[in-house]
């Protein structure tokens, strides 16, 4: 390695590999699953403490962010009133509404846009236009033709769900192995069996993809069109909150919102992994 | 059912039933398949005929993207020839033609048995006689025990032995096999090429059959088809005339088949330059 003469005949170099270090305390930690949920805890408490000495420090701070005692105090306040309820109930019932509207409406039409070559020609550039307008842009459209109610809020979520669902299970029954296809023919299985046999089952994993993305947005849809014009529903609640410079019921509703998007993901992802076992993908 | 061509057989009359001999039971006169149209046609296959005795194995060997796999996918009537017929004669009942791949293609959120059923669902087969019929077709290709176990849980190897029990459960009158064993590792596919050969030397199926593996064809085989390169005619036909129960480890060190590997080989290099 460095540049003293040794004679070459006598130099030998050697490489000892040896056995691995036993692991240590810290590495052992870092590893284990507790230890995971311990850093995770701590990062939770260090982010809900800063929050907290930053709203208890000064008025101004208070003023736009509030604390998590606060928030955590509104929260259990609002959740002991029916006028929450009655909010929350009118928006979860928009958002599902729109979600199964989405699901069953795209489903059918991606389904049925894969077993024509012709149609899926002719109609992929509308598709893809539809797909790529900023469609939050279609509320005011919808409040006209929908009225200030409950509907435009439904439709909103529709107009994103129904794409999601659509290019989805497009996508799930058009990605046909090829050679399921011939293994099929050879069978002498007609389309119906193909498709009750194949297709469908071969959809599952994508439909589930859909519905996760779906629901979020579904929520966020309803959200922002009770934001631009309604009576009730946690959005327009939220804007109230805001007009009145209530920055804890705000966060309180956020973090009602937060929950309730958690649980139902929650949910999702046990019938994904309920339902695709089978696939090689990693979950 | 005696062989068309291999006369020293002594095992081939075992396996005969009480069935007439049928010796153009599939057969190819003057075929032709191309892609495309006038100037722009593209011919793959060029007059090719032959004809096929029931129980016969035949192999085909080639140059790459030759027609090999599109002979299959005629017999399979996936491709329509543009020229010649094909003929597939059954005296008994409607023709069952069944294929077999080189990756499995099985259904993964099946289980074996249900991958193996498949097949009787299509056709009608009544629930206890599929399960029943599964269960005996999977304990002979060495996979009782794992009925319940889906794509992902098994091997390489499984997995094509479960595509060749749902192969054998459409109980077809022609096997075509696509390069089956050619997915496979070296010492996998001994195993499964073993098995199939039992397998076939036991029931006598016709089968055609493409692969790469001069040595699979012959050690199969009763019959290979030197292919030419694109557009495919038949080169030459080599009679593998060896005995049967054929003995894949022992063939090796057997001088015909050692003569027979050297020719086909000479025969598919000077093809592969062209």
């Amino acid at each position: 390695m460095t540049a003293v003469a040794v004679d070459p005949e006598t130099t030998v170099h050697t490489m000892t590999i040896t056995a691995q270090a036993r692991p240590g305390r810290w590495e052992r930690i870092t590893s284990s699953r507790a230890g995971v949920w311990a850093g995770r805890v701590v990062v939770a408490i260090v982010a809900l403490g800063v929050w907290q000495l930053i709203g208890d420090h000064s008025n101004r701070m208070n003023f736009f962010f509030s604390t998590p005692t606060e928030v955590g105090r509104t929260l259990v306040d609002m959740l002991g009133t029916s006028t929450f309820w009655t909010d929350a109930y009118v928006s979860l019932k928009e958002a599902v509404l729109g979600f199964v509207i989405s699901a069953v409406a795209g489903s059918i039409c991606g389904f049925a846009l894969a077993q024509s070559r012709f149609a899926n020609r002719i109609l992929d550039p509308f598709v893809s236009a539809l797909n790529s307008l900023p469609r939050i842009a279609l509320a005011s459209v919808f409040i006209l033709y929908f009225g200030l109610g409950e509907a435009s809020k439904v439709a909103l979520a529709v107009s994103l769900g129904f794409f999601i669902f659509l290019v989805n299970i497009y996508q799930g029954a058009s990605a046909i192995n090829e050679e399921w296809t011939v293994v099929m023919r050879t069978m002498g299985a007609n389309r119906l069996q193909f498709i009750r046999k194949v297709t469908l089952q071969s959809t599952v994993p994508w439909a589930i993809a859909a519905s996760r993305l779906g629901l979020s947005q579904a929520i966020a849809a309803v959200i922002i069109g009770e934001m631009l014009s309604a009576q009730n529903g946690l959005g327009s609640q939220l804007l109230t909150a805001s007009s009145n410079f209530d920055t804890a019921r705000q966060y309180a509703i956020l973090v009602f919102l937060l929950i309730v998007a958690m649980i139902l993901n929650e949910g999702l992802g046990y019938a994904e992994r309920r339902t695709t076992s089978w696939s090689s993908r990693p979950h | 059912m005696p062989l068309q061509e291999v006369s020293s057989d002594a095992h081939a009359d075992v396996a005969a039933d009480a069935s007439p001999p049928e010796p153009d039971f599939v057969s190819f006169d003057g075929v032709s398949f191309g892609y495309g149209d006038g100037d722009a046609f593209l011919p793959v296959v060029d007059d090719v005929s032959f004809t096929a005795s029931r129980g016969s194995f035949t192999a085909f060997v080639g140059p790459s993207g030759c027609g090999k796999t599109t002979i299959l996918n005629i017999i399979a009537g996936l491709s329509r020839p543009t020229a010649g017929t094909v003929t597939l004669r059954s005296s008994s009942r409607k023709f069952r033609v069944a294929y077999m791949l080189a990756r499995d293609a099985l259904l993964p959120w099946r289980s074996a048995q249900k991958n193996v059923e498949l097949p009787m669902e299509l056709a009608g087969v009544a629930r206890a006689e599929r399960k029943a019929r599964a269960a005996r077709l999977l304990d002979q290709v060495g996979l009782a025990g794992f009925e319940k176990k889906r794509p992902v849980e098994l091997s390489h190897g499984m997995k094509q032995r479960v595509a060749l029990a749902r192969t054998l459960a459409q109980d077809p009158d022609v096997l075509l096999m696509d390069e089956p064993f050619s997915a496979l590792d070296a010492q996998t596919r001994t195993i499964v090429q073993r098995l199939f050969l039992e397998i076939w030397e036991r029931e006598r199926r016709t089968v055609f059959f493409v692969t790469h593996d001069l040595s699979e064809a012959l050690a199969l085989a009763d019959r290979v088809f030197v292919l030419s390169a694109r557009p495919t005619r038949i080169r030459k036909v080599v009679t593998p005339d060896l005995p049967r129960p054929r003995h894949i480890a022992a063939l090796r060190h057997d001088e015909t088949y050692n003569a027979l590997y050297d020719d086909l080989w000479s025969t598919l290099e000077t093809e592969a330059q062209q």
